[in-house]
C-alpha cells in the first residue's frame, strides 16, 4: 500500500495505492490520518483509484480512518472506488455508511 | 648434560591432550633455558677447561642444538594449538545454548592464550544491544566499567576495525576503559560473521606486554570458530523459540476447534453438514448450531476480519456474545443490535465481524434472519431460482447503535441452503480469476439432489480445482441446510 496526501481547495485527498490488506498498513493509515488531523485538516477524501486489491482487513483499514476522522470532529468521502470495493461494500452494508463519489472532482465538488 | 638429553625426549613426545601439552611446553621452556645458561658458562669459562681449537667448533655445535631446539618448540607449539583449537571447535560444535557456548569459549581461551581477566560479548541480531556477555576475572562492582569496555575504548576500535588490538602497556593508551586495576596490557579482538561484527574478547593481564601479535592470530583463528558457534546457538534458539510458538499456535488451533459444532443436529425434514477448513493454524471463520427449542434451531456463519490469534479472540468474544444473546429468545434484529454493540465496545473500530443469523423452524420450515454484513447465504430453490439472503443490516463491531432488520423465507421441501464465508468465492486461479458467486451458484445447482455433506465435499473440490491448493489463501466455510 501507498499513501499520498495533497491538499486540494483546502480539503485533504488521500491517494491510496496497491494492495491494502490490514497488518502493517493499518498502522501507516492511521499514522497518515491523525497526522494530518493534527495539521488541522478536517475535511478528507480518500482516492480509492489506486488500490488493486483489498479485503476485509483493508476494510476495516477505511473504517479505522473514517471512525478517526469522525471522532475528531471531521468528514470523509471516498472517490474512485473501483467495482470490487464497491461489492465489498454491498455485501458489508458499508455502502450505507460512506459516502462515495465517482471522482476526487465530484468529491471536493460535494465539500462546496 | 645427560638430564637434558631425557628432557629433549620428553618434548618431542606428541602431545596427546592440552594438559600433556601444556606440560611438555614447560619442559621445553626449562631446557630452552637449560641451554642458554650451559652457553653462557662454556663461553666465559671456557679457557684452561676447553682447548681453545676445539672452542669453535663446540660453540657451532651448540648452536646447531639450539636451533633444533627453536624449531622442535615451534612444531610442538603449533601442534598443541591446532591441537587445542580443534578441540575446542568440536566441543563447541556441540554446544547450543549461547550462555554455554560463551562460557566454554572463555574456559577454552585460557588454554590458547593465558589470561587474568577476560570477557566475551555478543551484539545482538541487529546490532543495536548486548545479547550475551560472559566474565572472568573481573570484580562484580565493575560490571559496570567492563560493560562500558563494549563498543568503546580499545573494544570498540577494534569492532570498528574488525581488526585484533595489541596492547602492551594499557597505561600509555588513553583509548584503555579502567575496569580492573591490576591490569597492565590488554587483547581485543572481534568476532565476525559474513562482514558483519558480532561481538568481541576482550583479555587482560597482570604482566607487561603479555599479548603478543601471535597471540593475536591465534585468536582471530579462534574467534572465527567461536562465531561460528554463537550463531549456531542463535539459530538454535530461534528454532526452539519457533517451535514454542508453533505449538502456542497448534494449541489455540484446537481451542478454536472445540468452539466449531462437531457435528450437524438431526430433524426429520432438514438434514445439516458445515465445515471450516481455515487456512492458517489458526483461522477467522465461524459457524454453529444453536439449539434453541425442541425445534428451532438457531444457524450462524461469520468471517472475523484477519486471521490468526487476533481474529480468534474476536471470534471466541462473537460467539460468546451470539450465544447468550440467542438464548435470551430476543428479536433477531435485537440479537444482531447487542451483539454489534458488544463487539463493538471491546473492540477497535477497524476489528469487525461479518456474520448471518437464522433461526430455523425445523417443524414449519420458517427461517427468521438478519445478516450482519455477511455474504448472502444461497438459497436453491427446487425449481431452480437462488435467492440471496442478505437482508439485514451492518457488519458488526465497526460501528455503535446500528439498526438491524430481520426477514423470514421458507424453506420447502427439496430446497437448499447455502451458508459461505468469502474464502469460497474469492479463491483466485493462477490468472488472478475469483471462483465468485456465480460459479459457486452454478456448482451448487448440479448437487442439490445429493447430501448436504457430498454437497460440501464436492464444492471444496471444485474450489480447489479451480484455483489449485496454493490458490486458497483463505479461510472456507460452509455449511448446507437440506430441506428433504
Amino acid at each position: 500500500m501507498k499513501l499520498k496526501s495533497r491538499v486540494t481547495d483546502g480539503v485533504l485527498v488521500l491517494e491510496v495505492k496497491g494492495k491494502v490488506m490490514g497488518g502493517p498498513d493499518a498502522a501507516a493509515f492511521q499514522d497518515v490520518v491523525k497526522s494530518e488531523i493534527g495539521n488541522g485538516h478536517k475535511q478528507f477524501v480518500f482516492d480509492l483509484g489506486g488500490v488493486d486489491w483489498m479485503n476485509s482487513s483493508g476494510l476495516g483499514i477505511l473504517i479505522g480512518g473514517l471512525t478517526t476522522i469522525k471522532n475528531a470532529g471531521g468528514q470523509l468521502k471516498l472517490a474512485n472506488v473501483t467495482e470490487k470495493i464497491q461489492s465489498l461494500f454491498m455485501i458489508t452494508k458499508l455502502v450505507t455508511i460512506f459516502d462515495s463519489h465517482k471522482t476526487v472532482e465530484d468529491a471536493l465538488k460535494a465539500y462546496q | 648434560m645427560e638430564s637434558s638429553d631425557k628432557e629433549i625426549s620428553a618434548v618431542a613426545k606428541t602431545a596427546t591432550s592440552a594438559n600433556e601439552g601444556w606440560a611438555e611446553r614447560r619442559v621445553f621452556e626449562e631446557l630452552v633455558q637449560l641451554l642458554h645458561e650451559t652457553k653462557r658458562e662454556i663461553s666465559e669459562r671456557s679457557p684452561g677447561v676447553i682447548p681453545t681449537e676445539r672452542m669453535g667448533e663446540f660453540l657451532e655445535q651448540l648452536s646447531r642444538l639450539e636451533h633444533l631446539l627453536e624449531h622442535i618448540g615451534e612444531v610442538q607449539q603449533s601442534r598443541l594449538e591446532i591441537h587445542l583449537i580443534t578441540q575446542i571447535a568440536l566441543s563447541l560444535a556441540s554446544a547450543l545454548d549461547l550462555n554455554d557456548v560463551l562460557s566454554l569459549i572463555l574456559d577454552s581461551l585460557k588454554q590458547v592464550v593465558d589470561y587474568d581477566a577476560a570477557g566475551i560479548f555478543v551484539l545482538s541480531k541487529d546490532g543495536n544491544e548486548m545479547e550475551g556477555e560472559i566474565l572472568r576475572g573481573y570484580r562484580s562492582s565493575k560490571r559496570g566499567a567492563v560493560r562500558q569496555k563494549f563498543g568503546q575504548g580499545l573494544m570498540g576500535w577494534a569492532m570498528e576495525n574488525m581488526a585484533p588490538l595489541v596492547v602492551s602497556d594499557v597505561s600509555r593508551d588513553p583509548r584503555y576503559i579502567d575496569a580492573r586495576s591490576r591490569t597492565r596490557s590488554e587483547l581485543v579482538v572481534p568476532m565476525f560473521t559474513a562482514g558483519r561484527v558480532i561481538g568481541a574478547f576482550n583479555l587482560e593481564s597482570d604482566r607487561l606486554g603479555a599479548f603478543s601479535e601471535r597471540d593475536a592470530n591465534h585468536l582471530m583463528t579462534f574467534a572465527s570458530h567461536a562465531s561460528v558457534a554463537i550463531e549456531r546457538a542463535r539459530l538454535h534458539r530461534e528454532i526452539l523459540e519457533k517451535n514454542k510458538i508453533d505449538e502456542e499456535l497448534s494449541l489455540a488451533r484446537r481451542m478454536q476447534k472445540d468452539l466449531l459444532p462437531d457435528e450437524a443436529p438431526e430433524y426429520e425434514r432438514f438434514k445439516i453438514a458445515g465445515i471450516n477448513r481455515p487456512s492458517e493454524m489458526v483461522g477467522g471463520d465461524y459457524y454453529d448450531y444453536i439449539p434453541l427449542t425442541h425445534k428451532d434451531l438457531g444457524l450462524v456463519i461469520g468471517d472475523v476480519v484477519g486471521k490468526g490469534i487476533p481474529a480468534a479472540f474476536t471470534m471466541a468474544s462473537f460467539r460468546a456474545a451470539l450465544r447468550i444473546e440467542a438464548s435470551s429468545h430476543y428479536a433477531i434484529s435485537t440479537i444482531l443490535a447487542r451483539v454489534n454493540d458488544f463487539l463493538n465496545d471491546s473492540t477497535k473500530p477497524e476489528i469487525f465481524v461479518t456474520a448471518f443469523y437464522g433461526v430455523l423452524d425445523t417443524q414449519t420450515g420458517d427461517l427468521t434472519y438478519a445478516n450482519g454484513g455477511h455474504n448472502p447465504p444461497l438459497l436453491f430453490r427446487k425449481d431452480g431460482q437462488v435467492q440471496e439472503l442478505s437482508e439485514g443490516g451492518m457488519l458488526l463491531g465497526a460501528f455503535p447503535a446500528a439498526l438491524y432488520h430481520e426477514h423470514r423465507v421458507t424453506l420447502n421441501s427439496g430446497d437448499v441452503l447455502l451458508f459461505y464465508t468469502d474464502g469460497a468465492t474469492e479463491a483466485e486461479n493462477d490468472s488472478e480469476q475469483q471462483f465468485g458467486v456465480e460459479r459457486l451458484k452454478e456448482a451448487v445447482s448440479v448437487l442439490v439432489l445429493e447430501s448436504p455433506s457430498h454437497i460440501i465435499s464436492e464444492l471444496l473440490k471444485e474450489i480447489s480445482g479451480f484455483c489449485g491448493e496454493s490458490g486458497l489463501q483463505d479461510d472456507i466455510t460452509l455449511m448446507v441446510v437440506q430441506c428433504l
